[in-house]
């Protein structure tokens, strides 16, 4: 048997029987490892090193700067000025959905609490305003994807150490795509409130008026961005250091402004923090070793050689990039999908064409799309479970966004300047 | 997202090292972006904070049950057939942790006696190190205590998919 098939085996066989992501890539690579005749100090010398990483600091800061401002109230605020704008025309709340999903992913990194956090509520607001359970459930699986395209992003951030290029690079390259597919799903949802007569909520009195009030009560909420993106933009700080400054605002915020954060809630945020980041970092801590170790094996070598003797055409091998992306990310979970494909997909990218920072929008498009694609669709589990809904159902509700938020993601392959223009014109390539 | 936190030690040491290294990390972005400074102690300190908090975050995840797997065709199998394979998952979760525990074991010995110190605080390496070997015992104990909570079915399984 060949040392491939040994650790292709013990990964998926360890996935199968339910064993933790990190724990299959970790079995993977003590396989990868006894194949190799290297000692398994190895592997805990790497568990230590994989996360010794300044760069790193950013995920845990992003995250509780996300939980931060849901408990300080920020995510109320968000909802009520999409609301005052767009939420009085045809199919209004779900074009509220994308809009505060949109505005919320530009302060956190993450597909699943965006949707979480605007989901709890726009959810049931839909349902009760006579949308389909499927439409608002599906709507709100895909427009919280947007968490991870729209910077910051913690994929992003997992894919720039992995594929070693600049974060700051993938921030700036991720503005126009996001941009892009916002509007996309902004449309998809239209065009299938206006088929079903989806409706609207009146709002009473002076349109303008509620627009300005709204807008005054969510300025501490809009500005979160400003603060986060503005200093990454403006180079003034680095992206970890933004994301500590996101994490102090939201902080400054929900407990002088808002007065919603007391010291219980700030210690309930930390410990949800460590929760959710304690899931992604320990991939982290055997996936890169797993990558390590692969590369070793001339894995990704010997799938290159694979597909690029038999794919000589470079669309075509784009399209079979995609594919895959795709493919996977209806079975894997987005951290361990990044950890494991970029080492093996980025040479092939490249050879096609792509530059590995047009590459990683893609990719993290590809993770967008995986949040809302079954079997394992994390952000179906979460619209599921607000919208009280069957998987099933909002899986269905959620197929007319997987279709053309694919579209945008082609789009992006082959269209360059969509990720590439931006970050040229700031100096980034 | 924010839940009432269950009381445990792993919550209480995961936020008092979150916090230090929020503290520690506006110190440095301060003094960095303020006054450009760098203060290279610092830089190490927070090294020292950040690993120790995320594996001390590995542990928080780990008190539920949380940590991501891939367990939906599991419900295909009856109650007893799911809680049976997952018990296998979680021993070899056991012994996989055996191999970074011993591996961790053998090379903080080897920095004891061939210390490598980190170059401006001159603090041993080992200092920072040995938290693999002992979060990866103290995340073997909890494994086993859920394992015997989940055939006494105080863990939700169906809880075992989600990621954040």
């Amino acid at each position: 048997m060949s040392a491939t098939l040994i650790i292709v085996l013990a990964f998926v066989v360890a996935l199968l029987i339910g064993m933790p992501v990190a724990v299959a890539l970790g079995a993977a690579s003590i396989a990868a490892l006894l194949t190799l005749g290297l000692p398994l100090e190895y592997l805990a010398q790497n568990a230590f090193s994989a996360i010794d990483s300044f760069t790193l600091i950013a995920i845990p800061m992003f995250i509780f700067a996300g939980t931060l401002m849901e408990r300080g109230g920020l995510t109320h605020d968000l909802i009520a000025l999409s609301r005052a704008i767009v939420g009085d025309r045809k199919g209004g709340l779900g074009t509220v959905t994308v809009l505060a999903c949109s505005l919320f992913a530009a302060i956190t990194g993450s597909g699943p609490a965006t949707a979480a956090a605007i989901g709890s509520i726009m959810i049931p607001a839909m349902i009760k305003d006579g949308y389909s359970r499927s439409f608002a459930t599906g709507l709100t699986a895909s427009a919280g994807g947007l968490g991870v395209v729209i910077p910051p992003s913690i994929p992003m951030i997992i894919y720039g150490v992995s594929a070693e290029v600049s974060i700051t690079g993938l921030f700036v390259a991720g503005i126009v795509p996001g941009i892009v597919l916002a509007t996309v799903i902004f449309g998809t949802s239209k065009f299938i409130s206006y088929r079903n007569g989806f409706g609207s909520a009146r709002i009473e009195g002076d349109r303008g008026r509620h627009m300005r009030d709204a807008l005054i009560r969510a300025r501490w909420a809009i500005l979160a961005p400003v603060v986060i993106l503005g200093g990454i933009y403006s180079g003034l700080v680095t992206v970890t250091e933004a994301s500590v400054l996101g994490a102090l605002y939201a902080l400054f915020v929900g407990a002088v402004i808002n007065r919603r954060l007391d010291l219980r809630g700030f210690y309930a945020c930390l410990v949800q923090t460590a929760k959710i980041a304690g899931t992604v970092l320990i991939i982290l801590s055997t996936g890169l070793v797993f990558g390590r170790l692969m590369a070793m094996h001339q894995i990704p070598q010997e799938v290159a050689e694979l597909l690029s003797g038999t794919i000589t055409s470079p669309t075509l091998m784009i399209l079979l990039i995609a594919a895959l992306l795709l493919f996977i990310g209806m079975w894997m979970e987005t951290i361990a999908q990044i950890v494991i494909l970029t080492p093996l997909l980025l040479p092939l990218a490249v050879d096609a064409g792509l530059h590995p920072l047009q590459f990683g929008l893609m990719f993290v498009i590809a993770c967008e799309i995986g949040f809302q694609t079954p079997p394992l669709g994390v952000n179906l589990f979460v619209a599921g479970e607000i919208g009280n809904t069957p998987i099933e159902e909002v899986s269905r509700g959620a197929i007319p966004f997987v279709i053309t938020e694919s579209a945008v993601m082609l789009l992006v392959a082959f269209v360059p300047p969509l990720s590439l223009w931006l970050p040229s014109v700031m100096g980034y390539i | 997202m924010t839940e009432k936190p269950r009381p445990n030690l792993e919550s209480i040491f995961a936020a008092v090292l979150l916090a230090t290294l929020l503290v520690m990390m506006t110190v440095q972005v301060v003094l960095r972006a303020g006054f450009s400074m760098t203060v290279s102690w610092l830089e190490e300190a927070i090294r020292i904070v950040f690993v120790w908090a995320v594996y001390a975050s590995v542990l928080v995840a780990a008190v539920d049950d949380k940590h991501i797997r891939v367990a939906q065709h599991l419900w295909l199998l009856p109650v007893t057939g799911r809680r049976v394979v997952l018990t296998l998952a979680d021993l070899g979760w056991v012994a996989f942790n055996a191999v970074l525990i011993y591996g961790g074991t053998v090379y903080s010995l080897s920095l004891i006696d061939f210390p490598y110190r980190m170059p401006t605080t001159g603090v041993n390496l080992v200092w920072v190190f040995s938290i693999i070997p002992i979060a990866f015992t103290l995340l073997s104990i909890r494994i086993l205590f859920n394992i015997r909570r989940r055939w006494r079915g105080e863990i939700d399984m169906s809880d075992a998919q989600k990621e954040m």
